[in-house]
Formats: C-alpha cells, sequence, structure tokens
C-alpha cells in the first residue's frame, strides 16, 4: 500500500546513541518512520527498543544524536499534545472512572476534556458498559483497551506503544490488536509499536524493525507484505507464517548467546 | 430468615460496657479501697456532680490540640510534601526527619517555656511539635507513592507541575497523608496533656495534675475518661474524613 512519501517523515531517529553508565542501551540507530505508516520493533530483552521508544517520545534524552517528531524535536511534540504513549501497565488512575480517565489526558494536556467525544470513542472500542466503572472493576485487558482509547482520545498524531499487550493472556492479544487495527485505520495516524512478539509484530505492522542487543542496534527493517484489512485469521496464511519464520531467522542469526558474554 | 447482624461499632460499644463491668465487678468483689480504685459508678458521680468543671477542661484542652494539631500537621504536610517532591531534598533530610521521633517531645518542652513563657503558646506549639515530625514523614513518604509509569503519562503530554502534584501525586499520596493525619489526632491530645502538666493552669491535663497531688483517683479517673473521650472523638473525626475520601473515590 503506497502511503504518502512526499511529506516529512513523522518520526526521524539519527544516529541515536543512549548510554546509562557504561551500558550502551543504543548505538547509533538511525529510523524513518512515514506519516500514517505502522511500524512494529520487535527484539530480545534488552535490546534498547522501549529505550528507542521513549526517546522518541522525549521521555529519554539522548546521549548523542538526534530525534526528530513531525519535523520538531520531541519536546515540542509533548508541549503541543502530539505524542500518544501506551505502557506495558494501562497507567490508569485508580480514582477516576473509565471515562475520567480517557478525559483526564487531555486535561493534563491543557485541552478541552470532550466527555462526549470519549464516551463515544469508549463505546466504539465495545467498552459502552464500563463507562463508569473504577478500573478497579476491570480486567487487564479491558484497562489496557481504555488507555488505548486514552492515547486516541488525546488526538496525537503519533502513537507510541510499548508492549501494550505484555501483560495479556494469547487470546485477549489478538484481540485487542484486531481492535487497535481497526482504530488505526479509521484515523491517519502514525503508530511506533513495541513487542517481544513476532508474529503480532508481522500481523500489525507494515513494516518490523529488527532489534539486537549489547549493543542495542537496528539489525534489519522488514516489508510485511500482507494485505490489510488482515485479522486474526490472517495468522493463518502461508505468507503469514514465511514472514514470521524469516524475522526468527533475523533474530537468530543477531542473537548474543550466553557463552559470547 | 437473616440471621441479625450487630453493627460494626457494636462490638466496640460491647467491649466498653465490657471492661466497665468488669472494672466495677472488681472494685465491688475485692473491696478495694477507693483511694485505689474507685467505682466506675463513683467516678460517674464525679463527672455528672460537676460537670462545669470537665467541660471547661475538655474545652481548654480541645482548643490546644485543634490549634496546635491543625498548625502542625499543616506545617508537617507542607514540609513533606516539599521533601517528597524535591528528590535532593528528600536524601538530606529523610534520615533527620526519621530519626527526629525518636526524640522524646518532652525533653524540648524546656525550650519551648524558655522561648514562649509559661501560656497558651507553648501549650499549642509542644502539640504542633508532637505531630509535626510524623505528619512529615507520612506526607513525604505518600509522595513517593506515584508509579513512574504515571509520572511518564504525565511527561509526554509535557503536564504542568502544579496540575501533576494536585491531580496525581496528591491522590497517590492520599492514603499515607490521612495515616499521618489519623496517628496526629492522638498524638495532638498526649501532647496537649502533656503541655498542661508542664506549662499550663487549665484543661485536663492540668486536672489531672492537680488530682494526682491530692489523691484523688476518683476525679483523675473522670478527667482521664474526658482525655479519652476526646481524643476517641477525635480520632473518629479523622476516620470518617478518611472514609468519605475513600468513598470519593481514594
Amino acid at each position: 500500500m503506497p502511503r504518502r512519501q512526499a511529506e516529512a517523515p513523522a518520526i526521524d531517529v539519527r544516529d541515536l546513541t543512549v548510554r546509562f553508565d557504561d551500558v550502551c542501551a543504543l548505538d547509533s540507530v538511525s529510523l524513518s518512520v512515514d506519516p500514517g505508516e505502522f511500524v512494529t520493533v520487535v527484539g530480545p530483552s534488552g535490546c534498547g527498543k522501549t529505550t528507542l521508544l521513549r526517546s522518541v517520545g522525549g521521555l529519554q534524552s539522548p546521549t548523542a544524536g538526534e530525534v526528530r517528531v513531525g519535523g520538531d524535536d520531541p519536546e515540542s511534540a509533548q508541549d503541543a499534545g502530539d505524542l500518544g504513549f501506551v505502557f506495558q501497565s494501562h497507567t490508569l488512575f485508580p480514582w477516576k472512572t473509565a471515562l475520567e480517565n480517557v478525559t483526564f489526558l487531555r486535561t493534563l494536556a491543557g485541552r478541552e476534556p470532550e466527555r462526549d467525544r470519549a464516551r463515544e470513542r469508549l463505546v466504539a472500542a465495545g467498552l459502552g458498559d464500563v463507562v463508569d466503572a473504577s478500573p478497579r472493576e476491570l480486567s487487564g485487558g479491558m484497562c489496557q483497551r481504555v488507555a488505548i482509547v486514552r492515547a486516541m482520545h488525546l488526538g496525537a498524531s503519533t502513537l507510541l506503544m510499548d508492549e501494550p499487550f505484555g501483560e495479556l493472556d494469547e487470546l485477549t492479544r489478538y484481540d485487542m490488536a484486531a481492535s487497535v487495527l481497526d482504530s488505526w485505520r479509521d484515523s491517519d495516524r502514525t503508530v511506533l509499536f513495541v513487542t517481544h512478539s513476532v508474529p503480532e509484530a508481522v500481523l500489525l505492522g507494515d513494516r518490523v524493525i529488527v532489534m539486537a542487543d549489547s549493543p542495542g542496534r537496528i539489525v534489519d527493517s522488514v516489508s510485511v507484505s500482507l494485505a490489510r484489512p488482515r485479522a486474526e485469521a490472517t495468522m493463518d496464511s502461508t505468507a503469514f507464517t514465511e514472514q514470521v519464520a524469516g524475522i526468527r531467522q533475523i533474530l537468530r542469526r543477531h542473537r548474543t548467546t550466553l557463552a559470547d558474554r | 430468615m437473616n440471621p441479625v447482624r450487630p453493627p460494626e461499632w457494636g462490638y466496640s460499644v460491647a467491649a466498653l460496657v465490657g471492661a466497665v463491668v468488669l472494672w466495677a465487678g472488681f472494685v465491688s468483689l475485692f473491696d478495694v479501697p477507693a483511694y485505689l480504685l474507685p467505682h466506675p459508678l463513683e467516678v460517674g458521680r464525679r463527672l455528672l456532680g460537676n460537670p462545669g468543671l470537665y467541660a471547661d477542661a475538655a474545652l481548654a484542652t480541645t482548643v490546644k490540640v485543634i490549634v496546635g494539631g491543625a498548625t502542625g500537621t499543616l506545617a508537617g504536610f507542607l514540609l513533606g510534601v516539599a521533601v517528597g517532591e524535591v528528590p535532593p531534598l528528600w536524601r538530606a533530610v529523610s534520615p533527620y526527619l526519621i530519626a527526629a521521633r525518636v526524640l522524646p517531645v518532652v525533653a524540648i518542652a524546656p525550650l519551648l517555656l524558655i522561648y514562649f513563657g509559661t501560656g497558651f503558646a507553648t501549650g499549642v506549639g509542644f502539640v504542633a511539635l508532637m505531630v509535626l515530625f510524623p505528619m512529615a514523614v507520612s506526607t513525604a513518604a505518600g509522595f513517593r507513592q506515584t508509579p513512574q509509569a504515571a509520572l511518564d503519562l504525565a511527561a509526554s503530554v509535557d503536564a504542568p507541575r502544579h496540575r501533576v502534584l494536585l491531580a496525581i501525586r496528591l491522590p497517590y499520596a492520599a492514603p499515607d497523608v490521612i495515616g499521618g493525619l489519623r496517628q496526629s489526632a492522638t498524638l495532638a491530645v498526649v501532647g496537649a496533656v502533656l503541655a498542661e502538666w508542664f506549662v499550663a493552669d487549665s484543661g485536663l491535663g492540668y486536672l489531672i495534675l492537680v488530682a494526682a497531688e491530692n489523691v484523688r483517683p476518683d476525679v483523675l479517673l473522670a478527667a482521664l475518661s474526658v482525655v479519652f473521650l476526646v481524643g476517641f472523638s477525635l480520632y473518629g473525626a479523622v476516620g470518617l474524613l478518611g472514609a468519605r475520601f475513600r468513598r470519593a473515590g481514594g
């Protein structure tokens, strides 16, 4: 599917290096994401994929290199409410209802809460029954759904998702993946999605960025050739299985074994 | 048919009644002389015989508790927020704040006498000092309860600091702050009674002191039961505040 190639990249990372003390979390990483593109990032634990995402979101300052979001630095994007984060844990506030949680991020960003629109979004995400429920009454999957609706409701053009389904069971994961694809298709948002699951990365992404550790770096970028719309059934196709196998081979090739360390 | 369940407070009322009955039984059974332990009815007669004396004393003590307690908890809260909000300040000050809890405030009383004389201000200052450190420590601990992910979320939209403080960190700190208030409620009563031993010429502490010097355990116990009542009411009031907050969604 050709996307708007002519525009400036939505996310532009150049020679990004991040060091914590003497550990090199990211070593000269470069990545460019087009507006509206859905890019997934896979790699072993400790390969710096979360650090990459946090750097794009301005939560981690680079040791060297440069990050641009929509042509600007991440801090400006934060200020403009142009970054919608979804973290591994849902980070809903327990003293607020689902609806209040969704509108609260906009309030924090200094915007109108738009309650009616938020309610519509929750209903559209299949959460109509729990609009006024407390997060304590909701399952982990439902909380994460609310967190995704919250990120959408912020109205950010870039969504940064850090293993958002990492704490969910297998069946719920793919259910959630399908609903993320639905809401992404209806928007023109750019998504950077970090996961450690290769099938999830292939199911969701236009492109899969493959990372390796020690030091954290990008080793490959694989275009996903599967037609959209994709659904859970997509995972049964041979094309899907082949792409997953291909990416697993790349990961294996770059794997640092314990003996190498 | 559903079995009749006693209300929650029923158990504590039953315990109190039971204790008084045991006390009465003990005194009657062993014929304990009144100068050692008077019969509860005797104590009740003291209370009802001169209610003005105890009411005035209770009022004097309660005023110290409220004024000193409010000042001390507010100061402790603000200190706790400052210490909890500024990590270097936490590292610098928290060991002393925690260690200060082992300092007997009684030992500081003579200093207050020097600074404020033997009046109302010393009583209030003593109460305030009594609750300051526990309140500051609880508050500071509470303000460190905010999950990093919640702060990251706020940072991702560049939320202004005051809004993060009030709308995120304060609610996460609320259970600890309320715990601090609960502790303060009882400590403030202890502080007020102690202060009245040192400085004042009024209040329940003063009454207890005078009763003890005149070997009047009936008056002493009457005053003591009023102290208990004041402390209990105060603790209950703070408890209700906490329950209300939780229902509101804390």
